[in-house]
């Protein structure tokens, strides 16, 4: 091993740091609205069943390669890829992850700094105010023109440099010293902001009917598809899995130190945000303060149209609006924040891990790509680009790198060194029915959900036409950018394989190798 | 090839063809959505605290 890895200083450390991975807008803004609309507390069993299937297996599994790669000096996919399944074409197809959330960070920073920016407007009274009037929709159109100015700047602008600058200060200190430390802070915060809301919006009169709403089961949504993808989605979209960020948290892990309780205990916290905070706020707020009628609308509405301009509108109604509302601001930043490190950190271990870059010259190019692409997705407002990334980085690419990661470890991987390397320095024994699971169900589970989902998703995107004609041309000029990065990146790991003579480690650890 | 995957899953679980008041305009709770959250609240809050105590414990150690 060339250099000593960095590491992270405690257990509860990289737990809270992946749990702040998977708890993000997703927990808050998304979750709600799957369950209101995919059959209420029926749409808990496939969620179950793929948290179970799904979820589950592909965390220890990324945690497992994430471990093993990160002791043989690889901290993402490519790396983690070649040195496992020991082929040339194996670093390239780890790429998918990189891409995926490279193409996330496009666009999710910009969105954390929206809540930042809100955070702001609610604490000058600008927010509620405009909200109570019924203006929150012409708040989040304003905002995302570039109405609002503060010292002569766009507001949107100002406060994006302001979230890159911090994402990129805490991940310039280091794993433990930035990532794990902040962690620490924002967690237990982000969690006792949800609490403070949830015991408001419980103690409102009539929320009951929103509760009654989102969880009354509908059992015959479980007969249709589209209620299994969108549970899917949900676990795939909430756990971080599917984006190499576990992978590479999971590298900064001694290899004697403990990851299956770590990874179950990550998810515990990240379940605990969603179904607990995340299932009990919106809604039933919503049912309070808005009433009944309005409920399927905002079921319907969507993340932006939730978080962005419902949550506004019901928190206005709140007394001490201005205080709910910058608290439920800063909780969906801190949320936020903690999920957008786990983009830059994969990245920024490629650039010195596998490109020996310098980390001045790898936090450069990380902000000056964060800045530009996101100043990209900022000047479209009516958010069609950011839509388009989502596709890509968001959801295909999401299910894909899930999909190949589990078919190859199930088909070059031997299953009884796997799961032996899962077990190292383990604090709890995973059933071994989960070998089973992970050689055969998951994989095959996935691959039918992939088929599926790009059965009913792909042709109006792939052909566009869910854009509206107009706006096809711009949509089409992302779609050329996403492509030329993709290329790009792919020759840059051809470049690093062939400067830094990645291959050469294959022979130094083919002792350790648990290739099947 | 979906359906068929989803109907083996659905036979698999033997999941009761009930009814409920999905389409009740006033949104009471029903059993069912009460059964439906209180489990999942009280699985959640289990799951967390057994992980924690455990990770906890070990660190002691």
């Amino acid at each position: 091993m060339s250099q000593k890895r960095a590491s992270w200083a405690s257990s509860i450390g990289v737990i809270l740091a992946v749990a702040g991975s998977a708890v993000g807008l997703g927990n808050f803004l998304r979750f709600p609205g799957q369950l209101a609309q995919n059959g209420g507390g029926a749409f808990l069993i496939p969620y179950f069943i793929t948290l179970l299937i799904i979820g589950l297996p592909i965390s220890w599994l990324e945690w497992t390669i994430g471990r093993y790669a990160g002791a043989h000096g690889h901290g993402t996919a490519p790396g983690a890829f070649n040195i496992l399944f020991r082929k040339p074409w194996a670093k390239y197809l780890g790429s998918v992850s990189l891409l995926a959330i490279m193409f996330i960070a496009f666009y999710y920073v910009y969105l954390e700094s929206v809540m930042l920016g809100y955070v702001f407007y609610s604490f000058t009274g600008l927010l509620p105010e405009m909200a109570a009037n019924g203006q929150s929709g012409e708040f989040f159109a304003k905002y995302l023109s570039f109405e609002f100015k503060l010292f002569g700047v766009p507001a949107a602008i100002l406060f994006f440099l302001i979230t890159i600058v911090a994402n990129i200060g805490i991940i310039a200190r280091g794993v433990s010293g930035g990532i794990e430390k902040i962690s620490k802070i924002l967690m237990p915060i982000l969690l006792f902001l949800g609490v403070i809301l949830l015991v408001r919006v419980l103690t409102l009169p009539g929320m009951d009917q929103g509760m009654a709403f989102m969880w009354n089961p509908d059992f015959s949504a479980l007969t249709q598809p589209k209620t299994w993808l969108a549970a899917a989605g949900q676990i795939f979209f909430t756990l971080s899995i599917g984006m190499g960020a576990i992978i590479n948290y999971a590298s900064y892990i001694k290899r004697d130190q403990d990851i299956t309780l770590s990874a179950l205990s990550a998810n515990a916290t990240n379940e605990f945000a969603e179904v607990i905070l995340g299932g009990m706020i919106i809604i039933p707020a919503a049912a309070a303060i808005l009433g009944t009628a309005a409920l399927t609308d905002v079921a319907n509405g969507g993340t932006f149209g939730l978080g962005f301009i419902t949550m506004p509108a019901i928190l206005a109604q709140l007394p001490l609006a201005p205080i709910f509302s910058v608290l439920w601001f800063f909780l969906l930043f801190f949320a936020g924040i903690t999920s957008s490190l786990s983009m830059y950190q994969p990245l920024l271990s490629f650039c010195s891990d596998e490109l020996k870059w310098s980390k001045r010259q790898s936090l450069s190019m990380l902000s000056i790509m964060s800045l530009v692409m996101g100043i990209y997705v900022a000047l479209d407002s009516s958010l069609n680009t950011l839509d388009e990334i989502d596709f890509w980085g968001g959801n295909l690419f999401l299910l894909l790198f899930g999909t190949i990661e589990t078919l190859l470890f199930a088909t070059h991987i031997d299953s009884k060194k796997g799961w032996l390397e899962l077990h190292k320095g383990s604090h709890i024994k995973i059933p071994t029915f989960y070998r089973f699971i992970l050689k055969y169900v998951t994989p095959t589970v996935l691959i039918v959900i992939l088929v599926s989902w790009i059965i009913t998703e792909g042709p109006a995107r792939f052909m566009m036409t869910y854009y509206p004609p107009e706006v096809r041309p711009s949509v089409f000029l992302t779609r050329m950018i996403l492509v030329a990065i993709a290329i790009g990146f792919n020759l840059l790991i051809a470049y690093a394989w062939k400067t830094h003579n990645h291959d050469d480690k294959l022979n130094i650890v083919l002792e350790d190798s648990i290739h099947d | 090839m979906t359906k068929l995957f989803t109907s083996l899953l659905l036979i698999t679980l033997l999941i009761p063809n009930f009814s409920f008041s999905q389409e009740n305009p006033t949104y009471e709770i029903t059993g069912a959505g009460m059964f439906f959250m209180i489990f999942a609240w009280s699985a959640i809050i289990i799951w967390n605290t057994v992980c924690f105590t455990k990770i906890l414990s070990k660190k002691d150690k």
